[in-house]
């Protein structure tokens, strides 16, 4: 009697608790605002807390780092090395470049990266889950950061901001399969559209049948009307074309240039969209 | 349950959350993270049994879920889910066995990620079913089963109560 009465709560707990999860899903899928006013105050409270406790756990994380990647550092080194001596090469032909560039630029009198206000920030967090293809940065709202903004690395595109709070701002990397953005070869006009597979730094991206891409070729951000990514922002080179006649379009699929796991520094551009 | 178990659940809960956010994030093997989060889930419903499992793994998953920008009950559901199904089990089984609770939290791992990529392809998150589902399901649940003795001691801590001790007849 006694063990059917305790089968029969444990059975009444479940289903309130799946209906509750049930609930919060259909609240989350309206973007019902408490929701997330809730994850924004989880983040603020939180990410002082795990970045005290990430001080702790540093001495942890660089004997872990040191184990199980050593053979990739070292590898690492002796390829950053060659590409030292590679861009040491590069600089001198690519200042006179630069200055023509600049000029073109001025005449032109488009936006570019460099004219944008920028804000530096530190990757504090990576993905969480195994599922979850954000990071956290330490700077947010009070550094002017706002919802929608690109970050960007050294070699180009990393994501958008997701969610900011006053000193905090959540990251949704380009390989994330909600992420999207508008995209073209340099120099042509052919515009598509590139989303992110969810699996490292693979991209895909869609054309036109006319569109002429090969492989090697670099996608840069099409900087469209009303895009939230200016225009030029390099996102990856491509690494095959196929292209598809019954669904009229080339699918194209790309490398990122930056590797999206090990990164520390980003920078936020303060970017505001073209109406 | 009394007063001590909820502030048991709590500190171990929230110290679960910060380790997976602090430490685990960045600390990977093959490019996965471990999953403690899943781990105290399943090992609070064989120590406790379907009900307490059930809400364990609910508060836990619903902290995961506030931490990542997915939608928010995914993870308290499979986890709600994972929970209990472990306490039925544990309380369905007869004989005892040094191994059973170890290969229970492999195996739930496993089957608790396949429950979460089917719940995400309902849900819209359809680009869980990737090629390195495999990866991650192995990885958590060959470590989750590794240091399962330690999760399941201090799910034990969490559950005991020494009146019940005492006297277990008025459970």
């Amino acid at each position: 009697m006694a063990l059917t009465r305790r089968t029969s709560r444990s059975r009444f707990t479940l289903v309130l608790l799946i209906l509750t999860s049930i609930t919060l899903l259909t609240l989350d899928a309206r973007n019902f605002g408490p929701v997330e006013s809730v994850r924004r105050g989880v983040l603020s409270v939180l990410a002082p807390v795990g970045d005290a406790f990430g001080g702790l756990f540093d001495p942890v994380r660089d004997a872990w780092d040191g184990a199980t990647g050593y053979d990739e550092l070292a590898s690492e080194n002796d390829d950053l090395r060659a590409r030292i001596a590679e861009l040491e090469g590069q600089i001198a032909s690519g200042q006179a470049a630069q200055a023509e560039l600049d000029q073109l630029k001025a005449q032109l009198d488009l936006p570019f990266v460099n004219e944008i206000p920028v804000v530096r920030a530190t990757v504090t967090s990576g993905a969480i889950g195994n599922f979850d293809q954000t990071i956290e940065i330490d700077k947010g709202s009070d550094q002017g950061i706002r919802e929608g903004m690109p970050i960007v690395s050294g070699a180009g595109l990393v994501g958008e901001v997701v969610e900011v709070t006053g000193g905090r701002s959540v990251v949704r990397l380009v390989s994330d399969p909600a992420f999207q953005a508008g995209v073209r070869k340099p120099g042509t006009d052919g515009l598509g559209v590139v989303r992110g597979q969810g699996d490292g730094g693979r991209l895909r991206a869609t054309f036109d049948l006319s569109a002429e891409l090969a492989e090697g070729d670099l996608l840069v951000t099409s900087g469209a009307s009303r895009s939230q990514f200016p225009p030029d922002v390099p996102v990856g080179r491509v690494t095959s074309v196929t292209r598809d006649e019954t669904a009229l379009e080339t699918r194209v699929e790309l490398e990122t240039l930056s590797s999206l796991s090990d990164l520390t520094y980003v920078t936020a551009l303060l970017y505001e969209p073209t109406a | 349950m009394t007063a001590s178990v909820y502030a048991r659940s709590a500190v171990v809960l929230l110290s679960v959350l910060v380790l997976q956010r602090g430490l685990l994030s960045d600390a990977r093997i093959a490019g996965v993270a471990l999953d403690l989060l899943l781990l105290v889930s399943l090992a609070a419903g064989l120590t406790g049994g379907p009900d307490r499992g059930a809400a364990f793994g609910f508060a836990a998953g619903l902290g995961m879920d506030l931490l990542l920008q997915g939608p928010l009950g995914l993870t308290a559901l499979a986890f709600c889910l994972a929970g209990y199904v472990a306490g039925r089990y544990e309380g369905s089984t007869v004989r005892a066995s040094r191994w059973r609770p170890v290969i229970t939290v492999g195996v739930g791992s496993a089957a608790t990620y396949g429950l979460y990529v089917v719940l995400g392809w309902v849900f819209g998150q359809r680009s869980m079913l990737s090629d390195r589902l495999w990866v991650i399901v192995l990885v958590v649940s060959l470590v989750n089963a590794i240091i399962s003795p330690l999760a399941l001691r201090v799910m034990r801590w969490v559950w005991h109560d020494p009146v019940v001790g005492r006297y277990p007849a008025i459970r």
